[in-house]
């Protein structure tokens, strides 16, 4: 093996830089599909709570449950499978989102079903909480 | 042992750096190409193939070549999948990966002075 020449100090510098800029090249390139899924998933399910508030009709629920359950389709099959990177930490980011969504809509959807079908009082402001832990991690994904 | 500045607050010179900062340099990942693949991988949990070659700026063949040589240190981890039916190779930096590049990276950072 070759004896490995030590760098002299501007030498030095200048490899840290260039380590620094690809990292950041990295992450410019992989995009943020992970904080668009996300982003498109608060979308998703603000729209479909609010489609809730005025479902009074089984049919009704039906379709705005169908349309929910396409987007969210769509969304997972056309940005996460080409997803090129996956910036550090992003696997902890978006189980925290996921699992914090996924508590407040369980909970929302049971109460909301049981006892206030169509009442807009309890399903708008339902909207806005059970979207925040999606946009709030879409938030962190993208400053990650 | 550490190098004393020199009376004029210039930088040492590279021949009376530490020894200690010298030792600490990572054969595996002293090219400036590895570095910059490694430091790339540090930024992400996993990577496909192309995103490191144009975030590097290296050809295929020169990335493919590196990437070989860092997984065989056990710095890289390499996975191959599909992406529709396109094969895609994705690569991650391993823990003794990371660590290798952070001692590299204090290392340089006391060569150039900033610590």
């Amino acid at each position: 093996m070759a004896t490995m020449h030590p760098p002299t100090p501007d030498e030095a510098r200048a490899l840290l830089r260039s380590s620094t800029t690809s990292a950041a090249a990295v992450r410019d390139i992989g995009g943020n599909r992970h904080a668009q899924w996300l982003t498109g998933h608060a979308v998703a399910v603000f729209s479909y709570f609010a489609a809730m508030a005025t479902a009074d009709q089984d049919v009704e629920v039906l379709v705005s449950s169908a349309a929910y359950a396409a987007a969210l389709a769509l969304l997972s099959v056309t940005l996460l499978p080409g997803a090129t990177v996956s910036k550090s930490g992003m696997g902890r980011r978006w189980l925290r989102a996921l699992l914090w969504w996924g508590a407040i809509y369980a909970a929302c959807m049971v109460v909301g079903a049981s006892f206030f079908r169509a009442e807009p009082a309890f399903w708008l402001p339902a909207a806005v909480v059970t979207a925040l832990p999606l946009a709030i991690g879409a938030l962190r994904e993208n400053r990650a | 042992m550490t190098a004393a500045p020199a009376p004029d607050g210039a930088l040492p010179a590279p021949d009376v750096v530490g020894a200690s900062a010298r030792v600490r340099l990572d054969e595996v990942i002293h090219a400036p190409v590895r570095l910059s693949i490694v430091a790339a991988l540090a930024a992400t949990d996993e990577a496909e193939f192309g995103a490191v070659r144009d975030a590097v700026e290296v050809s295929d063949s020169a990335l493919s070549k590196h990437a070989s040589a860092l997984e065989q240190a056990g710095y890289v981890a390499v996975r191959k999948g599909y992406v529709g039916k396109r094969p895609r190779t994705w690569l991650k930096l391993t823990p003794p990966g990371r660590d290798a590049l952070a001692a590299h990276l204090a290392a340089l950072r006391r060569i150039a002075g900033d610590v």
